[in-house]
Order: structure tokens, then C-alpha cells, then sequence
């Protein structure tokens, strides 16, 4: 070996070893996850958060983030509003990391938005309130679609269906009230009547003595709310009870855990959706199924927005490092492929991801436009 | 008149399966002075015990069902022993911890071993049973027949039994049923298994109508200890009475005021039986 050489390498190693110590003086770049991972809000939860936590497992095998680990803090909320505002101080005081993920319902996410504005900090959810990026918070963003777009699709489908009367049979939070006033409001303007509506909370396990007076009602097409534990519950004590109406889910529950929870009691029900495995089957679509197959994870609406928040999450992380300001801007301007399609969020913070309405046939959801 | 029937009904059958997790709630405040936390977690475990034994094995329902009673009968022994009956005599709020602990491993355990996603047993009985105008399932029916009897059942071993009549002495006064040659120790290991079969026999009945998941035991515990305070605590016809009750009271309730009030309405009958009778409906007051 030359001397010339020898003298290149040597300057190689050493400009490699202080490029690694910098890095390593940097230390790990946090992203804190907060979301149910216990209580009737678990399953939703533990999908969302395991999605996200996958996608960065993943980076950090391929080598971080400019030299730099990726490090999770992960905060049960319980789906309680109080744990979920304790999760995001300790996120934003004690652990300061760069961003936030939210796996938490509209009403959970609301309560932590003044903090993440407090300490700017920028953050991801899933809450489909329209109060969450209706508050001028410019540090919030979300993919979720948004209820109008997921009312307009619903009542089309009340429309094709020829329905003349609808109920509602819905979980009492804040998005649920939100759509439901938005759905009532459109099928009126469409001459459809309103004949049923009885709100239950979330906990809630016997249906029974709704469904009697649902029976009795007799619309001819019925909007559910409530967690997937509850509407496979509706779904078989529907049957028991002989309503006739068509039955449409909430978007959060259409997946594959519902058909799993429920059985044949999920034959026929509607739902509108941005995520249906089975039906979307882009590159980025395929490798979010096989990441999710290889990590026992389901391929529900949950695991896929977890999975797309925390790409989108990373690739603000490596353009612009954890200055909140800097990451603010790239999260604002990120154009990244998705399972879901290229996501990009208006001036709002409301990402662009298109829903569809689908149908159980057979044990399979199947597209209905 | 015909929905209030059927909401009577559905009040009815519900209330069968709160009693029978409170009856063993109460039996194990009554014997041992402890309020167990982990008792509905016993019920989620009859629940997933039964699922295993029909998806696994292929057991059939009707034997699947009593199967995974004695199955977590024969766990809460020593589940129970380890926790309540180790700590009772030293602290009562370590005792209480000691539950609330084991509640937590069980749910862990629950989720590890059969994931977060909820599931359904399969039964043969899950037809609409038309009863004149009114209308339930064959499963419904059954889980209703099945408390019914596994209560009689319970009344006439405590009532009947020297064992039954052990339970009652050692309830009534620990030393001096010692004294009497009945041994406490012994109606502790009774009372504990009584107690999980009897929670878990409500899980393998309800599991083929409300989804099972592993944090079902949660809501089952708050039913419980409305209904234990409803029908005074320590009291096997107050559990009855008060599971009864707190079902019809609920599902009226919810079916001519507001569903979304239909755990308050439970809470307002609470108090109010508290105020006219503080001790609950079956419950004596300590001179």
C-alpha cells in the first residue's frame, strides 16, 4: 500500500469515527406513541402503536437516521382522557422527544392538543374531530379521513340503497356526535326521515335492550358507532333480534379484526373505509401487509395509519433533524408514498387519504363503488 | 306493552348472569372480609378457557362450558391462597393490592396467551327463540336456566351441607367456628373455588353473546360491586336479588329514558336503596 493510501485511509477512519461520535454525542432521536394499549380500546390501540413501532424497528435496523437510533416512548392512555394528558406532559417535559403519535380517540387527542401547542411540538393522530385541526393548532396533523368526506359517502349509500328512513345506534363521543349531526342534516335535505337514535358509551357490552326498540323502529338503514368489540356485539345480537335493516360500521372498526370478532354476524354489513387489505394492492400496500404479517400485527384501518404516521414521522426526522420548527415545515410538506397513496396535508393539517364503501360478502369485504 | 315485556326480558336474562358473577364476588367478601378485584378475571378466564376447549379441541358447548368451570375453579385455589389467603391476616390494604395485582397478571396473561382481538364462542344455541310476542335466543335462554339452577344449587349446598353449613359458621365468626372443629383454612379453599367456577361458568354462558376480550373482566367487576352493595354486602340473596335487579333496572332504563344513561340509572337505584336502607336490601347493620 502506498503512503498516499495509507495516509487516505487513515483520514477515512478518523473523519468516520468523529462523523459516528457526533452522532452518538447527538443521541437517539425520540418519537413518543401514545394510545390505548389496555382497556375496551386496546385492540385499536395495540394496532396502531405496533404499526408505528414496526416501520421504526425497521429504520433502525437499516441504520437510523443520519448515524442516529431512533428511540419509542410508548404511553398507555387506557382510553382515559386524564392518562391521556399525563402521557403527553411526561412525552413533552420529562422525555422531550421531537414528535407525537396519537393513537387516542378525537375526545383523548383534544384534551393533549393545548400542550403540543404549549411546548411546540409536532404531532400525528388519528382523531377524526374536525375540532382538531379546526383550532388553528399548526403543530397538529392527522391522515384520518376527515367526517364530512366519510357522511357524504354514507349517505350516498343510504341514497343507492333506496332507504325512505334511517337510525342511529352510536357510541356517545365526540366524533360520533359530530358525524351524526352531519349525517342527519344531509339525509333531511334528501326527504330520508330519521327514526332511531340511542347513543351508548363506550363499555358498554349488552345491547339487547336497544336492539328490542330498534326492532320496533324499523328503519331501513342504521349508522353504528362504538369499538369493534362492540359493534361484532351488535352485529350477532342484531341477528338474535331480527332487525332487518342494513347495518353500516363505523369507518374505524372496517378491517379484518371485525370480521374475525364477529362471524357471520358481519354478513352484509357496510362500511367506509381508506384501508380494506384485500382491495388495495399498490407496492406500498403489499409491503405494509408483509411487515404487518411478519409482526403478528392486523391489517386493519389502525395498524395502517400507525404504519403511514410514523413513515411520515421519519422522513420529517431526516430532513429535518428534531429542530420543532424545521420538523414542523417537512411534516407540513411531506409528499411520501403510502399504503394509503401519496399523503399531503392542506394549510389545515388534514392529510388526503380518499375513502370507499364496502361491503361483507362471503366473509370478505368487498368494494361497493 | 309488548316492548316493555321484551325489555323485561332482556333485563331478566341479563340480570341471571349478573348475579351469578356477584354471588361469588360476595361469598368471598363474606368468608374472607376481602373485596377480590381479580373476580372478574376468573369470569374472563371461563370465558377464554371455554373458547379454547371448543376452537382447540372440538369440544362441544355443552361440555366445554362446565369443563372450563372446574378448570378455573381449580386455578383460583391457589391463585387465591397466594394473594387473599396469605396477606388477610396481616393487612387488609395489601390484601386488596395483592387482587388488584392479580387482576393485572391474569388480564397480561389473557392478552399474551389469546391476543388483544375480541372473539365469540360458538354455540348450537344461538337461534331467535320466538316466546309469543316476545323474542330471545336459545343461548339466552339457557345461560338464564343455567344461573337459575347453579344459584339453587349454590343455596342448598350452603344451606344443606356440613360443608355449606361450615362456609356460614366460618362467615359468621372465624374462631369460633375453630373452636367448633370446622376449619377455616379448609372453607377458605371451598370458598375459592366456588367463587372461580362460579364467575367463570357466567363467562362460558355470556361468551357466545357479548364478544370476550381479555379486559371483559373490568366492566364485570364494577356490575359486581353495584350489585353486591345493592343487595348488602356479604349476601348470597342480596347478590341474587341485586344482579336481578340491577339487569331490569338497566335495560328499562335504557329502553324508555336514554341508553346513554343506562349505567347511571343502575347508580341512582343504588343510592336510593342506600338511603332507605343503608346496609343494601339483604344486608345487616353492625350494632
Amino acid at each position: 500500500m502506498s503512503e498516499t493510501r495509507r495516509r487516505l485511509l487513515l483520514v477515512t477512519l478518523i473523519a468516520s469515527l468523529a462523523l459516528l461520535a457526533r452522532a452518538e454525542a447527538a443521541g437517539p432521536l425520540k418519537i413518543g406513541i401514545i394510545a390505548p394499549q389496555t382497556g375496551n380500546l386496546a385492540t385499536d390501540g395495540n394496532a396502531y402503536l405496533g404499526a408505528a413501532q414496526a416501520v421504526i424497528e425497521a429504520k433502525n435496523a437499516a441504520g437510523g437516521i443520519q448515524g442516529r437510533k431512533i428511540e419509542v416512548i410508548a404511553y398507555d392512555e387506557k382510553g382515559q382522557v386524564n392518562e391521556a394528558v399525563n402521557a403527553a406532559r411526561r412525552l413533552l417535559t420529562e422525555d422531550r422527544v421531537a414528535v407525537v403519535l396519537s393513537g387516542s380517540t378525537s375526545g383523548n387527542f383534544l384534551a393533549t392538543m393545548p400542550l403540543l401547542n404549549q411546548y411546540r411540538t409536532p404531532a400525528l393522530a388519528i382523531a377524526t374531530s374536525p375540532k382538531v385541526t379546526e383550532g388553528g393548532n399548526r403543530y397538529v396533523f392527522r391522515i384520518a379521513q376527515l367526517i364530512p368526506d366519510r357522511v357524504r359517502d354514507n349517505v350516498q349509500l343510504a341514497k343507492e340503497l333506496r332507504a325512505k328512513t334511517v337510525g342511529f345506534l352510536q357510541v356517545n363521543d365526540e366524533t360520533q356526535r359530530v358525524y351524526v349531526k352531519s349525517v342527519k342534516e344531509l339525509v333531511e335535505k334528501e326527504g330520508i326521515k330519521v327514526l332511531f337514535e340511542e347513543w351508548f358509551q363506550y363499555g358498554d357490552s349488552d345491547f339487547s335492550a336497544y336492539l328490542s326498540k330498534l326492532r320496533q323502529a324499523a328503519p331501513d338503514i342504521v349508522y353504528l358507532g362504538g369499538e369493534v368489540t362492540q359493534c361484532a356485539t351488535i352485529l350477532r345480537q342484531a341477528k338474535e333480534t331480527g332487525v332487518k335493516a342494513a347495518l353500516v360500521l363505523p369507518t374505524s372498526v372496517v378491517g379484518e379484526n371485525l370480521l374475525k370478532a364477529a362471524g357471520a354476524g358481519a354478513d352484509g354489513v357496510y362500511g367506509q373505509t381508506i384501508w380494506v387489505p384485500s382491495a388495495l394492492t399498490t407496492p406500498e400496500a403489499r409491503t405494509f401487509e408483509a411487515l404487518m404479517k411478519q409482526k403478528g400485527l392486523p391489517s386493519s384501518y389502525y395498524s395502517v395509519i400507525g404504519y403511514t404516521e410514523a413513515q411520515i414521522a421519519l422522513a420529517a426526522l431526516a430532513k429535518a433533524g428534531d429542530d420543532p420548527e424545521k420538523l414542523r415545515d417537512a411534516v407540513a410538506a411531506s409528499s411520501i408514498p403510502s399504503p394509503l397513496g401519496p399523503i399531503r396535508f392542506d394549510k389545515n393539517g388534514h392529510g388526503n387519504a380518499v375513502g370507499r364503501v364496502f361491503q361483507v360478502r362471503g366473509g370478505l369485504w368487498n368494494l361497493v363503488k | 306493552m309488548i316492548l316493555f315485556g321484551q325489555q323485561l326480558l332482556n333485563g331478566v336474562l341479563i340480570g341471571a348472569i349478573y348475579a351469578l358473577i356477584a354471588v361469588g364476588f360476595t361469598l368471598i367478601f363474606g368468608i374472607l372480609r376481602v373485596v377480590n378485584f381479580a373476580h372478574g378475571e376468573l369470569y374472563m378466564l371461563g370465558a377464554f378457557v371455554a373458547y379454547t376447549l371448543i376452537g382447540k379441541m372440538g369440544m362441544p358447548y355443552l361440555l366445554a362450558a362446565p369443563v372450563a368451570a372446574v378448570v378455573v375453579a381449580l386455578l383460583a385455589v391457589p391463585l387465591l391462597t397466594a394473594t387473599v389467603g396469605f396477606l388477610r391476616e396481616q393487612d387488609e390494604t395489601a390484601t386488596v393490592l395483592a387482587t388488584i395485582g392479580l387482576s393485572m397478571v391474569l388480564q397480561q396473561c389473557a392478552l399474551l396467551t389469546w391476543g388483544g382481538d375480541p372473539v365469540m364462542i360458538p354455540t348450537p344455541f344461538g337461534e331467535t327463540v320466538t316466546l309469543g310476542p316476545l323474542y330471545t335466543t336459545g343461548q339466552r335462554l339457557l345461560t338464564l336456566a343455567v344461573a337459575v339452577a347453579l344459584i339453587a344449587g349454590l343455596t342448598w349446598f350452603i344451606r344443606s351441607t356440613n360443608l355449606g353449613r361450615g362456609i356460614r359458621a366460618v362467615a359468621q365468626d372465624a374462631d369460633a367456628a375453630a373452636l367448633v372443629g370446622v376449619s377455616p383454612s379448609r372453607i377458605h379453599v371451598v370458598t375459592h373455588a366456588l367463587a372461580g367456577g362460579l364467575a367463570a361458568s357466567a363467562g362460558a354462558l355470556i361468551g357466545p353473546v357479548l364478544a370476550i376480550h381479555s379486559a371483559m373482566g373490568e366492566l364485570a367487576i364494577f356490575k359486581a360491586f353495584v350489585v353486591v352493595i345493592l343487595g348488602g354486602l356479604g349476601s348470597v340473596p342480596g347478590a341474587i336479588a341485586g344482579g336481578f335487579a340491577l339487569g331490569v333496572v338497566e335495560s328499562l332504563g335504557a329502553g324508555f329514558i336514554a341508553g346513554d344513561y343506562k349505567d347511571a340509572f343502575g347508580y341512582v337505584v343504588l343510592i336510593a336503596i342506600l338511603l332507605l336502607r343503608p346496609a343494601g336490601l339483604f344486608g345487616k347493620v353492625a350494632a
